[in-house]
């Protein structure tokens, strides 16, 4: 089994646009960020929790997708949570934990009217999932 | 069941209270500043590796034991390690964290910063030892009662 986590450091916004992207890959920008809006309006009801880590779904490939968002650092986090997975995830069908790249932060203007600042910030997430979903894949075959 | 003695930099604070309750060091006595020098994870991380895990070796119950720095962030990544291990389903071996950080005084914060980030080693180095050798007794105290009742550091 393949954890995929996305995590956003001090915003969930990324994490969650980045995790739906993950599981949704044919949705356009627009619906998916009225996904991620009601997500959020569901699962944390406007609270804005100072650190998260959950499972968001399963994948088309099969990974199971996890959003996280806390105070870390994310290259502090990635050492800290890879190193961990190596000795929580040891042994024939353990778990195993892939954790994304950093993700860029949302624009203030996430939420509102496209812009090229939103259009940009789109690009990168898709370009980011992309390369998770590939590593996923390789890590898959192995 | 894994256990991880965490402080801002795991080199100092954390590896000293490690090696004591892996009886690398004395608990009967306060070691020579070379005793701790000569540890071999003692101001040795990186700034760069801090998030990183050091195995330090395995103690009397097989349980292996690591030190990590978590630089200011010692909080926030306790928060999310409960989450994570709730992922890996109740199979997974219990996680013991021991903060040291409360056990880091001012010469082992200049020390520090001055043999970890400026790399001047000649004077920080043996300047954390002292700072760390004056303190010993926080730290054994936090080794014993960590040995004394794991239960209360599990995640």
């Amino acid at each position: 089994m393949i954890f995929v986590l996305y995590y956003s450091e001090k915003m969930i916004a990324p994490a969650l646009l980045a995790a739906i992207s993950h599981c949704h890959p044919d949705l356009p920008p627009e619906r998916l960020r009225l996904r991620a809006a009601g997500w959020l309006q569901r699962e944390l009801a406007g609270k804005k929790p100072s650190a998260l880590l959950v499972p968001f779904a399963v994948s088309p490939g099969g990974e199971t997708v996890c959003l996280a968002t806390g105070a870390v650092p994310p290259p502090l986090l990635r050492r800290t949570l890879g190193g961990l997975s190596r000795l929580l995830g040891k042994g024939p069908g353990q778990p195993v934990l892939l954790t994304a790249r950093p993700l860029p932060p949302a624009p203030a203007r996430l939420w509102k009217a496209p812009c090229r600042e939103t259009s940009a910030f789109w690009k990168e997430i898709e370009a980011l999932v992309e390369q998770t979903r590939l590593q996923a894949e390789l890590l898959g075959e192995q | 069941m894994i256990i991880i003695f965490q402080c801002f930099g795991g080199t100092h604070t954390s590896v000293t209270a490690a090696s004591i309750y892996l009886g690398k060091l004395p608990r009967s006595r306060i070691p020579r500043l070379e005793e701790l020098l000569d540890l071999p994870h003692f101001d040795r991380v990186e700034n760069a590796d801090i998030g990183t895990l050091n195995y330090l070796g395995r103690d009397r119950r097989g349980n292996r034991v690591f030190a990590l720095g978590s630089g200011r962030w010692s909080a926030a990544i306790r928060e999310l390690l409960p989450p994570l291990l709730q992922l890996y389903g109740p199979e997974v071996p219990a996680l013991a964290l021991i903060d040291c950080s409360s056990a880091v005084t001012w010469p082992v914060r200049l020390g520090g910063f001055l043999s970890r980030s400026l790399h001047c080693i000649d004077p920080g180095r043996p300047l954390v030892g002292w700072g760390i050798l004056r303190n010993y007794r926080r730290l054994l105290q936090l080794a014993e009662h960590f040995e004394a009742d794991p239960a209360r550091y599990l995640l």
